[in-house]
């Protein structure tokens, strides 16, 4: 209990001492020393030398990532292999609240254990020694016996008043966050995330924090219930559309971890992971210079429109509902779109609408609104989507008839 | 007062009782009619028995395609949105048309009348009225599969249930709804029959455990199951009209639903253990020969298992954004519940102790119960305690942990329950050896599917997805594994079972040495049970009856005075 709570009292003091640090700083500042733009791009090139090439040449472009799109989820270019870091039970823990969790679960398992082959060893062994046998009869004058039957009772009850309370404790040190934490607003939507930092940042599906600061994730739902589980981190918490919930987790372990999302969602809830990554500040600074801005190529160069268009059509998972191969799926295809660029569309209301630039622009921000004839109303709303992600999206609708 | 000669149940008279009668309550009328408008509650037993095995078939085969899916990460023949749906339809189906009316509507009809030495239940009419609402609530489930599907998972969370699905929710819930009455019905039936309709010398503590058992469901059958209509019915109300209850987009609480549909379903449960626990406390002390140990202390903790259900449910939403202070209250309450159910596995080892342990096939199903309600009881605590369940919540491990105790526990005491009452039921002896056999194999089945899934879902598996990554492939193959031989055992069974009513020997009255009063009447029971209600003695007392070659079964011994001593 005592190591619980000093290891609580380390953290807030980690936490707190890049705070100081890093005000006043320029922004964007997660850590103490905060990547600006110039920076991010000056590393870059050290970055893509130093690590890159191989991923490079295996993965050309965003669109092309050499995974089966049915077998992982395709926006995401790889996972973390984490179970195989683990115990028998457990995969690895990446926090001091992540041990204290353990340390429960192991108590809880050797209550299981013992209970069990005790109960198992005295079944069997009563079924053999007093097996019916002729001429040989019950004993008839058991019936009751009340202290064994006080004991059995208060034994148990000492046993789970004490894991109660394990748990109890533990549970208040996965939902306190301590000071100073780096708080980013996470956004579920069926079936993706998207993790937008202090400075305004987005990235979707993938993100990076800086090793020293403890993150706190402030997060909100857009459609249905999800789940933030992170296994590593023994925690979870369920992201509603009415509320905003917290999960927060210490980053001083570096190394990719995984998010699911634990609340069944619907059709692609099996897909709806993303990856974190825990990294050491000048890592971070390379990932950022790439990541920081969807525009970015793998190098950090600028994408042209098509090109930025047909990488945002997976960044934000359109594709999980919109194929591009006219195959039917939750949301019309876009090659369906295409082909009938200038005609009129049979929405669910009865009405017609024009498909032109404007329908496209109109089922982004507000896709409720225009409900296409045999589909449902599943569509999130992507109203953070600015004008020129928008233009590039278009742009990438268009040409798919083409092809 | 005068005695009355009982020349079929024998008890009181000293001569061998009646075993078979030729015309019994299966073949006393004839015709189709005769049994779709029957107030027997035997008949309408076993018409329950055959409505609940076909869902069970419907939800197994649901289960057996979507583990197959499972056998390999990325898609095998299944698209996303089949997979949920067959996950859907086996979770709904399994719970609302088979575990929770199983246990009391088929057993519990067939045997809670004969146990009580009474000619029928409280309601008869109610009682066939029960039945055919089932049947409207299984009609609504077939339309449901028929047209749409449903992709909610059994719980048809909000808003997801309500705004976002587009299968047929409606239909769903309106099945469940309808199945609630039914459920109503029932335990609404066994609480005043039980009341009033006790035999002479029957008091309270002479009450069989499985009375008790049904007692304990029936209150929470008729308390809690009005909270899953009125809910079900809002939700109706959410997704067609459009009034805004649950979703927050009409100013609705998706949590709210959560408190609404736990409060239901944590109670249910217990409809589903309760009957369970039951049948097995008459299995261990009929077939230890011996009285059941601590009759009161298991008779007391069902009910109080049943009142304590009612304050538990918030331990299913630990995670789901309700207050910790909320959390924490109901963590606690949840260690008491654990207690009750922890003493009845002690009552029955001791009952075991010193016994006349024989292993008929009821009797593998009860030390099989007994093993595997240990194991899905003591991982519950996993799931009791906050740390942990913040980490297991929706992951395989609860999966693993709520299989071992509504299939481990409830499928098992169940089959052990049909098991032992078959003879009673339908006059005839199954072959022992073979379902012996098949009872090994689906318990050595059900271990192998579901024991994998702890592991892998405290490595982190989130349940209810399509598709896993690779390294969990082996648990998944394990688990796809067990599950063949559990529906091979099955099968088996079912097989054991259909063929006895062909060429199965005829069962004696008392083919087990059972001291409850239904195994008094001859086996099938004539359609009145007993001319005259038997006078009731220690339900527990085993040596009021002894074996006897001749009949091949039990018999009571003649002028018997009870030694046990209370």
């Amino acid at each position: 209990m005592t190591a619980m709570l000093t290891n609580l009292f380390q953290v807030a003091v980690l936490a707190l001492a890049p705070l100081g640090a890093a005000s006043g700083s320029a922004s964007p500042s997660f850590a103490a020393e905060a990547p600006t733009i110039q920076e991010a791009g000056a590393t870059t090139e050290q970055g893509a030398g130093a690590s890159a090439p191989t991923e490079a040449a295996a993965t050309p472009a965003p669109m092309d990532d050499g995974l089966d799109p049915n077998r992982v989820a395709p926006h995401l270019p790889e996972f973390a292999v984490e179970v195989s870091d683990g115990t028998f039970w457990l995969p690895v823990a990446a926090s001091e609240t992540a041990k204290d969790v353990d340390a429960t679960f192991h108590f809880i398992m050797w209550i299981n254990y013992v209970f069990t082959a005790l109960i198992l060893v005295l079944l069997v062994i009563f079924v053999v020694k007093y097996r019916r046998r002729p001429g040989v009869v019950a004993d008839q004058s058991i019936t009751h016996n009340t202290p064994i039957e006080i004991i059995w009772s208060v034994l148990p009850t000492i046993l789970v008043a004490v894991i109660f309370w394990q748990g109890y404790v533990t549970f208040l040190d996965l939902r306190t966050a301590p000071k100073g934490t780096l708080d980013i607003r996470v956004s579920a939507y069926t079936w993706g995330w998207n993790f937008t930092y202090p400075d305004g940042t987005m990235v979707p599906q993938k993100l990076a924090v800086p090793q020293g600061r403890p993150v706190r994730f402030l997060m909100s739902s857009q459609d249905t219930l999800h789940s933030m589980h992170l296994p590593a981190f023994r925690q979870k918490q369920d992201v509603l559309p009415d509320r905003v919930t917290m999960v927060w987790f210490p980053t001083d372990r570096a190394g990719t971890y995984r998010i699911y999302c634990s609340e069944y969602c619907g059709k692609d809830h099996s897909n709806m992971y993303a990856k974190l990554e825990i990294l050491p500040q000048a890592e971070f600074d390379v990932w950022w210079g790439i990541n920081s801005n969807p525009r970015n190529d793998e190098n950090g160069q600028p994408l042209p429109d098509l090109a930025y268009g047909e990488k945002l059509y997976k960044y934000f998972a359109c594709h999980s509902c919109h194929t591009i191969d006219g195959a039917k799926n939750t949301g019309p295809s876009f090659q369906l779109t295409a082909k009938d660029w200038g005609a009129e569309r049979a929405l669910a209301d009865g009405s017609t609408t024009l498909i032109d630039e404007d329908y496209i622009r109109r089922s982004i921000l507000n896709p409720q609104s225009q409900i296409v004839k045999d589909y449902g109303p599943q569509m999130p709303v992507f109203n953070y989507l600015d004008a020129e992600q928008i233009h590039s999206l278009t742009l990438f609708i268009k040409q798919i008839a083409q092809n | 007062m005068a005695k009355i000669d009982l020349p079929i149940t024998g008890r009181e008279t000293g001569r061998v009782p009646v075993q078979h009668l030729d015309t019994n309550y299966l073949n006393v009328t004839k015709g189709a009619l005769s049994w779709l408008l029957t107030l027997d509650h035997k008949r309408i037993g076993v018409m329950y028995l055959i409505g609940i095995t076909s869902a069970f078939a419907i939800g197994g085969l649901a289960a057996l395609l979507f583990r197959l899916e499972l056998f390999n990460p990325g898609m095998q023949f299944m698209t996303h949105e089949t997979y949920n749906q067959f996950f859907s339809i086996h979770g709904a189906v399994m719970v609302f048309l088979f575990i929770i009316p199983g246990i009391p509507a088929a057993l519990g009809n067939m045997v809670l009348p004969l146990m009580l030495g009474a000619k029928d239940v409280a309601f008869p009419r109610l009682n066939l009225g029960s039945f055919y609402l089932w049947l409207g609530g299984a009609f609504f489930f077939l339309w449901t599969l028929i047209d749409g599907g449903l992709d909610t998972g059994w719980t048809f969370y909000t808003p997801y249930s309500s705004s976002v699905s587009s299968t047929a929710v409606i239909q769903a819930t309106a099945g469940a709804f309808v199945l609630g009455f039914s459920s109503i019905f029932t335990g609404l039936n066994f609480i005043v029959t039980i009341h009033k309709m006790r035999p002479p010398g029957m008091t309270w503590h002479k009450l069989p455990l499985f009375l008790w058992g049904m007692y304990a469901t029936a209150v929470i059958q008729v308390l809690a199951t009005p909270v899953l209509g009125i809910t079900l019915l809002m939700l109706i109300m959410e997704r067609a009209l459009g009034i805004g209850i649950f979703d927050p987009k009409n100013g609705g609480d998706p949590v709210m639903f959560q408190h609404f549909f736990w409060f239901y379903s944590h109670p249910a449960v217990y409809i589903m253990i309760l009957p369970a626990m039951a049948i097995v406390s008459e299995l261990i002390a009929t077939f230890s020969r011996k009285h059941i140990f601590g009759y009161k202390m298991i008779a007391y903790s069902s009910v109080s298992i049943a009142l304590l259900s009612f304050l538990v449910w918030g331990h299913h939403m630990f995670v789901s954004g309700q207050s910790a202070l909320a959390g924490v209250i109901f963590s606690a309450i949840t260690f008491t519940i654990a207690i009750p159910s922890a003493i009845k596995v002690f009552n029955w080892l001791a009952t075991l102790y010193k016994g006349s342990v024989s292993l008929e096939t009821p009797m593998l199903y009860a030390l099989e119960f007994i093993w595997l309600f240990t194991i899905g009881g003591l991982t519950g605590l996993f799931l009791s305690v906050m740390s942990t369940d913040v980490f297991l919540h929706d992951t395989y491990f609860i999966v693993a942990h709520f299989h071992y105790v509504m299939v481990g526990g409830t499928l098992f005491a169940f089959l052990g329950g049909l098991h032992y009452w078959w003879p009673k039921m339908m006059g005839r002896m199954y072959d022992e050896k073979f379902s012996q056999a098949a009872s090994i194999i689906a318990f050595l089945g059900f271990n192998l599917a579901f024991f994998p899934q702890f592991i892998m879902g405290s490595q982190g598996m989130p349940r209810r997805y399509a598709d896993y990554k690779p390294d969990f492939t082996l648990y998944h193959q394990l688990s796809t594994i067990g599950t063949l031989v559990l529906g091979i055992g099955i099968l088996m069974i079912v097989y054991a079972l259909l063929k006895s009513l062909r060429d199965g020997r005829k069962a004696p009255a008392n083919p087990w040495g059972g001291a409850t009063m239904e195994w008094d009447c001859p086996s099938p029971p004539p359609h009145f049970n007993f001319e005259h209600p038997p006078h009731a003695s220690d339900p527990y007392d085993m040596e009021r009856v002894k074996w006897d070659d001749e009949v091949q079964g039990w018999v009571p011994v003649p002028g018997y005075q009870s030694r046990i001593q209370h």
